[in-house]
């Protein structure tokens, strides 16, 4: 199966309102910013889970060197302490275990990194450094399917004049899992999930 | 900030054989430092300590300003931004890491490094035409002045610092310069004296267009950081900062045939020079306007593409 019109709509209604990056290095706090505002926008999750941008870029230390993941699940949960939501930052999860987080309604949509010297964008060119090198790209994962991935990437976008008119990126689920790895053969995921056991009912 | 929150001063890595290991520094280093960041050196002494020199690599937008044209994000290197070492600690390394606002520090200044080589390699590049503007001649009178009469007249110094009549030390200053560039040399009994690159000039052609001209440009292509920043003849820097706002994208892409529009030479210059370069659009239409003329730029109705001698010889002694 691939993705669906369904999806594909449902994708499309999300992204199309991001926020665009200022910079083409903000792809981090760019991503956990959208990433919180579609987990805000559910029933029955409060709006305060939506951080100011300032916030995001404390929590991720944001500079022009890139940001740190260094125990920023712990500095993101602290954040959110006020709303029992907790992000969780792991290594090493294989593609059935990112669309089992995709998949899960008390879930935010996860955050990996993908390896822009393994993975080839859609709509733009990327060209590597004079060692074969360039940064991983921060994407948000919308829809995984047998054969697709639609992803949110802000490098596309990146200080360009386009709001409200964002679009989701269909990418070949090889190609995806093979940029995921990347060169160091590490997958990373970062998300957040619901902690109160009371209102992990209300979805059921 | 709580101990969980806060940036660690150590992580401890495991030590398995030297490929995986180096891979797991790099992944910590990453992880801490941000994905750009790569090993530039990595160094295991007999004793077990390691000592990593950082790189990042940072992108920039090269995208050909021509309608149609797909955007290019090009990725640039900077090596030697910081450096941290690791102790051996039983099975495993222990990580000292340094703070993150100091590792951002070096690759700031990195990126100085390479805009001041890059303005180096214009000046190389393009001396010639530079020094056959009257302003930049102007100038460089009294450095002009102080050459002609070395080789003609062999003069005490005392002499020639009469003859320009400057205040304070300025012609010890731009006499101390031409030594330091092999031009003159002040000698213990108070005189100047012409060496190689001044010496070759016959004396008859001292007065000539050509002499001015080619000795200007020759102490332009060996002392441009020295005349432009110490001596503070600002114009010097400012002509191939302008011809780097358009010369850095096509370098970086490896294309001549580059197209950018006036805005984004203009973004280019204040990226890479700082936000005190903003300037009217007429002004910097005028100074690339100016390169055009001089043979450095080349233009294409509303765009500004690369002269191919220019770039030939940019990309030459360019260290990007």
């Amino acid at each position: 199966m691939t993705i669906t019109i369904e999806d594909r709509t449902e994708v499309s209604e999300a992204v199309s309102p991001f926020d665009v990056q200022d910079t083409l290095y903000d792809d981090t706090p760019n991503v956990i910013k959208n990433m919180l505002r579609v987990l805000a926008d559910r029933p029955a999750v409060p709006n305060g889970v939506e951080l100011s941008e300032r916030v995001i870029r404390e929590v991720c230390d944001q500079r022009e060197l890139g940001s740190t993941s260094l125990r920023v699940d712990n500095r993101l949960s602290a954040e959110l302490s006020d709303y029992s939501f907790e992000a969780r930052y792991t290594t090493g999860l294989n593609i059935d275990d990112l669309k089992e987080k995709v998949d899960q309604p008390q879930y935010s949509h996860p955050a990996v990194e993908l390896s822009l010297e393994v993975y080839d964008p859609v709509d733009y060119e990327v060209q590597l450094d004079s060692n074969g090198r360039a940064r991983s790209l921060s994407i948000l994962v919308m829809a995984i399917n047998h054969d697709s991935v639609l992803i949110y990437d802000p490098l596309r976008y990146a200080d360009r004049d386009v709001s409200g008119s964002l679009e989701a990126t269909e990418v070949d689920k090889k190609e995806f899992v093979k940029g995921w790895e990347g060169r160091l053969e590490t997958t990373t995921a970062l998300w957040i999930e619901e902690t109160d056991q009371q209102r992990l009912s209300q979805y059921k | 900030m709580s101990r969980a929150t806060e940036f660690p001063e150590t992580v401890s890595v495991y030590a398995d054989g030297p490929d995986s290991r180096r891979k797991k520094f790099e992944r910590v280093i990453q992880e801490a430092y941000g994905s750009g960041t790569y090993l530039a050196d990595f160094y295991e002494a007999e004793n077990g300590t390691i000592s990593i020199e950082l790189g990042n690599s940072f992108p920039k937008d090269v995208t050909d300003c021509r309608p149609g044209k797909q955007r290019v994000i090009k990725y640039i290197a900077v090596d030697g931004i910081a450096e941290i070492t690791a102790r051996r600690d039983g099975d495993e390394y222990i990580l000292d890491l340094i703070e993150r606002e100091e590792v951002n520090r070096g690759l700031l200044l990195g990126k100085e490094r390479l805009r001041d080589d890059l303005d180096q390699a214009m000046a190389k590049a393009s001396y010639k035409q530079i020094a056959s503007i009257p302003a930049v001649e102007n100038q460089l009178n009294p450095i002009k002045q102080i050459l002609r009469w070395t080789r003609m007249y062999q003069p005490p110094f005392e002499e020639v610092k009469r003859a320009q009549g400057k205040e304070g030390e300025k012609t010890l200053r731009y006499v101390q310069t031409l030594e330091e560039l092999g031009f003159v040399e002040l000698r213990d009994d108070g005189h100047l004296y012409a060496q190689r690159p001044l010496d070759k000039y016959d004396l008859e052609q001292i007065d000539g267009e050509e002499f001015t001209q080619e000795i200007l440009g020759e102490v332009i292509e060996q002392g441009f950081k020295r005349l432009s920043r110490d001596l503070g003849l600002g114009i010097l820097r400012n002509l191939p900062k302008f011809a780097n706002g358009y010369y850095l994208d096509a370098v970086e892409r490896e294309d001549p045939s580059l197209h950018l529009d006036l805005d984004t030479i203009h973004e280019n210059i204040m990226d890479w020079y700082g936000r005190s370069e903003r300037r009217h659009e007429y002004v910097v239409r005028d100074k690339l306007d100016r390169l055009t003329s001089l043979g450095i730029l080349e233009k294409d109705g509303e765009f500004y593409t690369a002269d191919d001698r220019t770039y030939q010889q940019l990309e030459t002694f360019s260290p990007i």
